[in-house]
């Protein structure tokens, strides 16, 4: 029998543009899993994310960064997303670690990543997210679920000026579009 | 007229046409004071009796300079002159009227005007009934509006965004600068907006001195801070047009309505405002007197005449006359006469008042009894039997604040019987709309100076924020005192009180014998107030009015409110990028670039576009693919994209326990690796939602729910997991776009899989019986998950793997399945399929039907409850003469069934006391070779073999059809348990 060969793709195909000086960029990420706490479980859940990661459980809307690259961050009272650029033993390691004390469920495919930077990322986002991006407000590393027009999406603010959107994948080319849209219509 | 020293014209120089006739102004005008300047007087027709109009004010009070700008799809009618920024290569034409704008043969209503008053139609076309659909109401139509759109789509851009500050500050005169200033102290967010091009508000009309210079000057100053402060933003050409709750507002930025390219970048873009606490500076709005022919082209606004006067260098004619009952009037008279004009005199209603100007000619105690000139105003007769010949009369009937916004949240006026003017309630104060300066009611700006440090710091102090120095000006002195001489007792059939409606003191008199005292009614029954002003510079004439017919003043009357938007806004501005297919995301499925190579037709189905048919090579009509899809996976395997089914990842200690409680039947004892089918009712015991249940783990379920129901059986999940068991350990996660999933239907079903995945022992009948699941891995360590289910009654299975590789999966099972001839079909071949098996879909579990109608009442489990159980019991769901769920198929094999068809027994008559139910689903049959059809009718089940008529009344149309099983292939279900 001959091998059948399963190609991967990412949902929109590695994109990357510049318009109006904004660094618009699909975030490319090897796997996406959300953590649930079990009902009354987060001070094992805490001891075990520091044990399976190295950094602290984020408290809710914010966010760490491990020393391996694995971005981690906390959406609600009991749910937190995980993403795992590249790092080769996050599936065989660091998950099974985690199953120890989170239920966890694979998202890697139901979600894309577009990263935004430049100096004018605030005035493009003012158009299609909702949130006050005021850094007094929003700080580096701060984390929230929003709705842009009219999706579903999870930011989280890199640095000043470089955010990376999560929106589902099978709507992802119509975020983009958004993304684009709003870039060019400042 | 255009003053030749003026500043203005120094500046550039505009090249512009209004209806047809090339002018010129200059940077810096607005399209109104570009006409005044040019000496056009008639710039429209009213909208009733089409009497000649002319410029009226200077703002977004304007109820008669309505124009129509651009050309082409770019046309936009009824825009305020006052309002339009000049610039070169404008295009301008007037509206309303029939031949042209100086001769308009629709004028002859002028003449039926005491025939037409208000309310004539409510009166005039009672009889007959006929008449009013077919020739009235066309008649009425067509007289009526003002512009005329374009009746082609719009190609402008439009946007929309979202603005956060501490502090919104509406306007941008002195009061809404020092405020700015003061709160830029305390380093929140000051967001400033500014309706005009220039900021400045009503300083820039006056001739006033601040810190002893022109007030220019300190408006340039305090500019120039608040731009480099990094936590202000000015915001130009912007209008507040409407506050809502929760300190959100909505403005509409002019963006490129100024320049004359047209721009890829948006013409305007729509702001959502949250801010904590709002600062209105709007100002105050002059308001007219009603007297007889007060709307002759040339009578204008007296405050409106100074600012074109003092900002634009422009004016009407040289013999200027100023009719007044305040102050106000007096300073037009001041500064026009310091620009070298004629003042011929100015009329004060007040006997006794400080005279202003001494060198003035002046008429006290005096009112206007009639105006001559029709297409201009030529001369004025005074009470006293005075005629004075003048080009330009402006009237000052007193400042009403601009409270417009205070409004939108309910907060009703109070009137000041001070100031004679209504003031914001308590309501804005709650709202945190904090008014100041004018709007306010204080008018003399030392007065305004001193209050707006004051009412400003004490919101500083209140909010506990580090306190500013105060803001120390010297400024001019002025006095401002009102009388309410605001309407006339002569004449009232001409005496105008609301421009824009054409409303008269008679109309109001109408209204009033009529009993529509109220002001509500008055509002409704005249019109007072209403259209593209809203009553701005009429309101609180008609209250007057209303006030002197009943014998009372106005606070007794009491006043409408305005409501949003403060101006006129576009449609494509409110619907912003919204247009197109960009109304609403679209979803695409994982195996969207492989249909598209075999060129599928998509249909929508809510966001998500899914392939329909797969069209092959020779295939003209839909129904050729269809059939052929069905054929092929009934006679050997087909591949369909079931992704968008909702799919809901379901963990937890109690997941099972959550489980029963949510569907009908119970799923605590389901074993691992097993599917079971599950059925939601709503909560009043109607059927909601059903679907396959799979458990992966002790504590680990999948759950699959309708496409169409997706989003809202999860939010209910969450519903109950969050509000109605908060003490359950269980946890929803959406995995819908996580896995692409896909249904391999047919006899070679399982050879084709057995190609795919790694073990092909694992899914043989024995290993993986009918309705098993379980993880494995295909194509070599590729993570996938396979349930044993089938919508098609064939051997089926629905395969998922990552999404990530859905493209690759579904391209490698139809290249795989090559030796089977294996075939991709789309959701008709899908719904054929159900049908034929008799599987319910949407358009049998819609909301009206329930368990038993749909032959599922064994699902309710009697021992523990669950959402609706106790409900389903309800007699009228359980008699025996329910609808229930059965087959039909035509007697006629040839004829056509169509959805939504009635079902009546053979010789009763169709009516709705005949009804016994209807046909959900129809489809051609491929494997039967004719139509079927699922439904519901009364006693289904005991029915079979009987016939009725399916009578569809849309289509005129009755087919006979016998009632039968709803298992129309594989009763037995011999195959997809093969």
């Amino acid at each position: 029998m001959a091998k059948i060969v399963l190609k991967r793709e990412k949902p929109l195909n590695g994109y990357s543009k510049v318009i109006n000086k904004i660094e618009i960029a699909e975030y490319k990420f090897d796997s996406l899993i959300s953590l649930a706490i079990p009902l009354k479980r987060e001070r094992k859940c805490k001891l075990n994310f520091k044990n399976s990661l190295g950094e602290p459980m984020p408290s809710i809307e914010n966010s760490i960064i491990s020393k391996s690259g694995i971005l981690g961050f906390r959406i609600g009272l009991d749910l937190l997303f995980i993403c795992n650029p590249s790092h080769s033993s996050f599936a065989k390691k660091t998950v099974p670690l985690l199953k120890q004390a989170f239920y966890i469920t694979d998202q890697t495919g139901g979600w894309c990543g577009v990263e935004v930077d430049g100096d004018r990322v605030i005035e493009m986002l003012e158009r299609i997210c909702p949130l006050n991006l005021s850094q007094k407000i929003f700080a580096i590393g701060d984390v929230k679920r929003t709705i842009m027009d009219h999706l579903n999406v999870i930011i989280f603010r890199e640095t000043e000026k470089k955010f990376i959107l999560f929106s589902p994948s099978s709507s992802s080319g119509s975020f983009l579009k958004s993304i684009e849209t709003s870039s060019r219509n400042i | 007229m255009r003053n030749s020293s003026h500043p203005i014209t120094n500046k550039q120089k505009l090249s512009f046409t209004f209806n047809g006739k090339k002018y010129f102004g200059y940077k810096g005008d607005t399209l109104a004071s570009a006409l005044i300047a040019n000496n056009v007087k008639i710039v429209g027709r009213s909208f009733k009796y089409h009497r000649p109009r002319g410029i009226f004010s200077a703002g977004s009070e304007e109820p008669n300079a309505l124009v129509e700008l651009g050309a082409g799809p770019y046309k936009e009618p009824n825009t305020k002159a006052t309002n339009v920024e000049l610039f070169d290569g404008l295009e301008g034409s007037s509206q309303n009227f029939l031949g042209s704008v100086n001769f308009d043969f629709m004028a002859i209503n002028d003449l039926l005007k005491n025939f037409i008053g208000a309310g004539f139609y409510y009166k005039t076309f009672m009889w007959p009934k006929r008449f009013w659909e077919k020739l009235y109401e066309p008649i009425i139509r067509r007289a009526a509006g003002l512009g005329k759109l374009s009746l082609k789509a719009d190609p402008s851009q439009y946007d929309k965004g979202y603005l956060h500050c501490d502090f919104l500050i509406i306007g941008s005169g002195i009061s809404g600068l020092m405020s700015a200033l003061l709160l830029a102290e305390t380093g929140g967010e000051v967001l400033i907006v500014e309706e005009d091009f220039i900021l400045g508000g009503r300083l820039n009309s006056e001739r006033l001195v601040i810190n002893g210079n022109q007030s220019s000057i300190w408006i340039g100053q305090a500019v120039k801070k608040l731009k480099s402060l990094k936590n202000v933003r000015i915001l130009n050409r912007t209008t507040v047009f409407a506050a809502f709750d929760h300190g959100i507002f909505a403005a509409i930025e002019k963006k490129t309505d100024h320049i004359l390219e047209k721009s890829p970048k948006p013409r305007q873009i729509n702001w959502k405002i949250y801010t904590k606490s709002c600062i209105l500076a709007s100002g105050a709005i002059e308001r007219s007197i009603a007297f007889p022919q007060n709307d002759r082209p040339g009578i204008m606004l007296a405050g409106s005449v100074r600012t074109y006067a003092n900002r634009f260098g422009a004016h009407y004619g040289q013999k200027i006359a100023i009719y007044t009952n305040n102050d106000d009037g007096w300073r037009t008279a001041d500064d026009l006469k310091n620009m070298g004009l004629e003042i011929k005199a100015v009329i004060d209603t007040r006997k006794e008042i400080k005279a202003l100007s001494s060198c003035i000619p002046s008429y006290l105690g005096q009112t206007i009894t009639k105006t001559y000139g029709r297409k201009g105003i030529k001369a004025i007769k005074l009470s006293s039997g005075s005629k004075l010949n003048v080009d330009c009369l402006a009237v000052s009937g007193g400042w009403s604040s601009n409270i417009h916004l205070t409004c939108h949240k309910r907060g009703r006026p109070v009137w000041d019987n001070i100031y004679k003017n209504f003031l914001s309630g308590d309501n804005a104060q709650k709202d945190n709309i904090i008014p100041v300066g004018a709007t306010r009611g204080i008018f003399e700006i030392q007065n305004i100076i001193s209050d707006t440090n004051r009412v400003i710091l004490s919101l500083i102090e209140k909010n506990g924020l580090s306190m500013p120095a105060h803001i120390k000006l010297t400024s001019s002195k002025e006095q401002y005192s009102c009388s309410l001489d605001l309407v006339s007792s002569s004449n009232p059939s001409n005496s105008f009180i609301d421009l824009q409606n054409d409303v008269t003191q008679k109309d109001i008199e109408l209204s009033f014998k009529e009993g529509f005292k109220s002001v509500e009614h008055l509002k409704r029954y005249s019109t007072l107030g209403m259209a593209t002003d809203q009553g701005k510079t009429s309101n609180i004439l008609g209250l007057a009015s209303m006030a002197k017919l009943k014998g009372t003043d106005i606070s007794e009357v009491g006043t409408t409110i305005f409501r949003p938007p403060y101006v006129p806004v576009a449609i494509s501005a409110i619907a912003a990028r919204s247009r197109g297919k960009d109304f609403k995301p679209t979803r695409l499925t994982p195996s969207h670039n492989v249909a598209s190579k075999r060129n599928a037709v998509f249909v929508e189905t809510g966001n998500w576009l899914r392939a329909q048919w797969f069209p092959e090579k020779g295939e003209t009509f839909w129904r050729q693919s269809v059939d052929r899809e069905v054929m092929q996976t009934r006679n050997s395997v087909g591949i369909c994209d079931v992704t968008t089914l909702g799919k809901i990842d379901i963990q937890g200690k109690d997941c099972s326990e959550f489980l029963n409680f949510v569907y009908t039947n119970a799923f605590a004892k389901l074993p691992i690796n097993r599917v079971r089918y599950g059925l939601m009712l709503r909560e009043d015991g109607v059927a909601y939602d059903d679907g396959t249940t799979a458990r992966l783990g002790e504590n680990h379920f999948i759950m699959t729910t309708t496409t169409a129901n997706a989003p809202l059986v999860l939010r209910n999940l969450e519903f109950v997991r969050q509000c109605l068991l908060p003490n359950l350990d269980v946890h929803l996660i959406s995995t819908t776009d996580s896995w692409a999933q896909y249904a391999v239907a047919g006899p070679n079903s399982r050879r084709l899989l057995q190609k795919i995945v790694d073990k092909p022992k694992d899914i043989i009948n024995e290993n993986f019986p009918f309705m098993a699941c379980r993880e494995l891995t295909i194509c070599g360590g590729i993570m996938a998950r396979l349930f044993r289910i089938s919508f098609s009654g064939e051997l089926a299975y629905e395969i998922a793997v990552p999404t990530q590789y859905g493209n690759a999966l579904f391209d490698a099972l139809l290249s795989e399945g090559e030796e089977f001839n294996a075939v991709p079909y789309g959701t008709e071949a899908l719904g054929v399929m159900r049908i034929e098996k008799g599987h319910a879909a949407g358009n049998e579990i819609n909301g009206q039907t329930t368990a038993q109608n749909l032959g599922l009442s064994r699902m309710i489990s009697k021992k523990a409850d669950s959402i609706g159980n106790i409900l389903s019991e309800r007699e009228g769901f359980n008699g025996s003469n329910i609808a229930t769920l059965s087959g039909f198929k035509p007697v006629q094999h040839s004829q056509k069934l169509e959805a939504g068809s009635h079902l009546i027994s053979l010789g009763k008559t169709p009516t709705m006391e005949n009804d016994e139910g209807w046909l959900s689903s129809v489809a051609f049959s491929p494997t039967l070779g004719h139509y079927i059809g699922l439904g519901f009718i009364e006693r289904g089940h005991t029915r079979v073999g009987e016939k009725v008529f399916a009578v569809n009344l849309l289509q005129n149309k009755t087919t006979e059809v016998e009632i039968v099983s709803p298992h129309f292939v594989d009763p037995e279900g011999i195959k997809q348990r093969g």
